[in-house]
């Protein structure tokens, strides 16, 4: 029965090296419920419910993950600063040591593997000097200052305990009919 | 970004540029795209900085309230059509803040109101 195991043990790194446990889990739960799965919800409803201001991880978005860290990574197309995943946290997670603003504005994004529009949370993570690394300026739908809840130049760590800008997570709220109007 | 403006701002409802007029978007889209970025998701605001969304029915027993939510600046500034922002208006009454026996905005009355915006809203909240 050894090379039974052998030939087993060698298809599972082969299947876990190709596939990420993310991708299977949001694959198998859009197959065991036909597909409503793969597509978030708005989190109005659950947020009203639990007291959550902001938005949490999204998970489920159709198409690879992307590099958090690059600046052309399709949900930072309107992004104004220095990417979170560069400085201790990821695309949707402040870095430790720093505070994610209640307040911040909101976009949308194209993604390209599925065409479809995501609407995005561009929060700032404040309470800590500025990160610098990684710096994406992407204005993609982003209005002048005079229209300030769609501007990316404003400091967003309003309401933050700290209004010293550190870095800017992009997370997806969920998905939209359309584009937002200003594009 | 580097040169970030600092903007401690009491956000009312905020809302964007203009849907189109036959636009279907769904209306906690709309919330989610127009309003919960100052608001939050759950519609709480933040203490002394943005109003809540979710302790609104009190405004409704004063005689001026029911103009005063159409007419502070983020919404009667909103270029959103008439119909669309009493859609989203109504649903932010009905289901943030629980309004019972609500009657609902009508294009008509949004449209009076909007066109009379407030100047200082902080100052005539307290009156009401």
């Amino acid at each position: 029965m050894g090379w039974l195991d052998d030939q087993f043990e060698k298809r599972a790194r082969l299947l876990a090296r190709k596939t990420g446990r993310r991708s299977f889990l949001a694959r198998s739960a859009g197959l065991l419920i036909g597909g409503a799965a793969v597509v978030p919800l708005l989190p109005v409803a659950r947020a009203s419910g639990n007291g959550s201001r902001v938005a949490g991880p999204d998970e489920g978005i159709p198409g690879a993950e992307g590099d958090p860290k690059s600046c052309d990574y399709w949900r930072h197309c309107a992004i104004d600063g220095s990417l979170c995943a560069c400085c201790g946290g990821s695309a949707t997670a402040c870095p430790p040591g720093s505070e994610m603003a209640p307040v911040t504005w909101i976009g949308t994004c194209q993604n390209p593997k599925d065409g479809k529009d995501y609407i995005i949370s561009y929060n700032d993570c404040c309470g800590v000097g500025i990160c610098g690394r990684c710096v994406c300026n992407r204005n993609e739908g982003e209005r002048p200052e005079y229209h300030l809840y769609r501007n990316n130049d404003i400091n967003w760590c309003a309401g933050a305990k700290s209004q010293s800008y550190h870095c800017s997570v992009a997370i997806v709220v969920g998905q939209a009919t359309e584009a937002q109007p200003e594009k | 970004m580097i040169s970030r403006i600092t903007v401690g701002f009491a956000c009312t409802l905020m809302v964007s540029f203009t849907l189109s007029a036959n636009a279907e978007r769904p209306i906690e889209e709309a919330y989610v795209l127009h309003c919960s970025g100052c608001h939050g998701l759950d519609g709480a605001g933040i203490p002394s900085l943005v109003p809540s969304l979710r302790e609104l029915a009190g405004l409704l027993d004063h005689d001026d309230g029911r103009a005063y939510l159409v007419r502070v600046p983020g919404v009667a500034q909103a270029p959103l059509p008439d119909r669309e922002l009493a859609a989203l208006l109504n649903w932010v009454m009905e289901q943030l803040s629980g309004v019972p026996n609500f009657a609902p905005y009508t294009s008509d009355e949004i449209g009076h109101w909007r066109s009379q915006p407030l100047r200082d809203p902080l100052k005539s909240r307290p009156e009401i």
